[in-house]
């Protein structure tokens, strides 16, 4: 047991110099003034380290008072978090304003759903419930990050390997706090810690995505010429659908088959 | 309990799994995958081949073969035919990806879309590409389509011609635009 909370000791000094590595690289390459959200998110988590850590210093770690500490911090840095892919949805999206708006609402959508079924299938009672809408918010935030790439596919908008980067490590990160969360609900105290290494190196995982994609100034992104007219969709895009259900229909008649004569 | 880990689980490989494949290319290739593949005509050319399509699969000329010819040709005609319809279905997919690629670029560079026509447009590629296998898997078994059905396509020659300049010409220069975009991102 000493020995597994020696390797969490050691997980968690490499996971705060991971952040102080990216931070230093954020602030060298000058993308800190790209991305100021996710900077924050960075500088949030370092302090909380540094409120955590006197906290369990004064009142030691098994108090409800530590719990009150991490949590109370946790609920900051994950509001940090959702904001800093808020950023990078808007920064990958923000130029083409038609999808942009269209994106935003089924973002918002899909966010809600997720939760909303985190929610409606996670224990509420005690000190779970914490960790249930911990899970919750780190599912919605792996959903947005899918569900926006799958709409940059979708429309083949072009992104950057720093908004890649980002995404990627949102998404990997928070996928393994939703399992974390979920195995953590019945494990045994020695299993608890084995989960929290592992979902500690996972964030240092994240931390060298993020690090090694920021490291170089993020190439600026220019405007999109202003080349529709506003009716231009308008007139456009039902003659397109059309013939897009009138391909679709062709399959259809071609669906209805016979068995060629012999 | 086990349901709501195992649905956890499964979200989680679920979302790993669409984020892999929604990034499989690499953002250094995303100018690429914006070309339009345009060219001179309109984006439904394939399908304004039916007619001759159809005489092929006529069934005066299946009648002549079965009477006149050995049962050796019938056979080599029965698998030509179907190569022919393969080519054909095919030929209409290519027609289709052309035609949604333009209207996503469309879609991109609009100040305003509706909601509405995207989620159709959506709805129809899922559709059409679902068909597209099927139909591709049957006539593979064997099965060749009732092409006497697909009266359709004779609409589609009617079309105005002037639509499918201001299609193809709206794509051009929604390709060139997101090209110069993304070379300079």
């Amino acid at each position: 047991m000493l020995y597994l909370l020696s390797i969490q000791n050691v997980a968690w000094v490499l996971s705060q110099t991971g952040i102080s590595v990216l931070l230093f690289f954020l602030f060298r390459s000058g993308n800190y003034k790209k991305y100021p959200l996710f900077t924050s998110y960075q500088i949030a988590n370092l302090a909380q380290a540094a409120v955590l850590l006197l906290t369990y210093r004064a009142v030691g770690r098994s108090s409800h008072e530590a719990f009150l500490a991490y949590w109370t911090t946790q609920g900051f840095v994950l509001a940090l978090r959702g904001l800093a892919v808020a950023e990078l949805c808007r920064g990958m999206l923000g130029r083409f304003t038609g999808i942009w708006t269209l994106s935003s609402r089924v973002l918002l959508v899909c966010t809600a759903g997720i939760i909303g079924y985190a929610a409606a299938v996670s224990d509420w009672r005690g000190d779970w419930a914490v960790t249930a809408a911990s899970r919750g918010l780190e599912l919605a935030v792996a959903g947005v990050v899918v569900t926006l790439f799958l709409f940059s596919h979708y429309y083949q908008v072009p992104y950057s390997r720093q908004n890649r980067a980002l995404a990627a490590g949102f998404c990997i990160y928070s996928c393994t706090v939703v399992l974390h969360n979920t195995f953590g609900n019945t494990a045994t105290p020695i299993l608890f810690i084995l989960y929290d290494i592992a979902a500690m190196l996972v964030f240092c995982v994240s931390l060298t995505i993020w690090s090694l994609a920021l490291r170089f100034p993020a190439p600026a992104q220019e405007e999109i010429p202003a080349l529709l007219a506003d009716d231009s969709y308008q007139q456009l895009s039902p003659a397109i659908n059309a013939r897009l259900r009138m391909l679709n229909d062709r399959l259809i008649s071609a669906w209805k088959v016979e068995t060629p004569q012999p | 309990m086990t349901w709501t880990i195992l649905s956890f689980v499964a979200l989680v490989g679920l979302l790993l799994a669409v984020l892999a494949w929604s990034m499989r290319e690499s953002p250094e290739d995303s100018p690429a995958r914006m070309k339009l593949v345009l060219g001179t005509s309109s984006p439904l050319h394939n399908a304004l081949y039916y007619p001759q399509v159809r005489r092929t699969f006529s069934k005066e000329d299946w009648k002549y073969l079965q009477e006149r010819g050995s049962p050796k040709l019938a056979r080599r005609a029965r698998v030509e035919r179907r190569r022919v319809a393969l080519d054909y279905v095919k030929a209409i997919h290519q027609d289709f990806r052309s035609l949604l690629q333009i209207a996503r670029v469309l879609a991109a560079l609009s100040p305003k879309v509706v909601a509405g026509q995207e989620a159709e447009r959506f709805r129809l590629a899922v559709e059409f590409e679902l068909r597209y296998h099927v139909v591709r898997l049957l006539l593979l078994a064997g099965i060749s389509p009732q092409w006497q059905l697909l009266k359709i396509v004779q609409t589609v020659g009617t079309l105005s011609a002037r639509l499918d300049a201001a299609i193809l010409e709206m794509g051009e220069r929604a390709s060139q635009a997101l090209q110069e975009t993304a070379g300079a991102a």
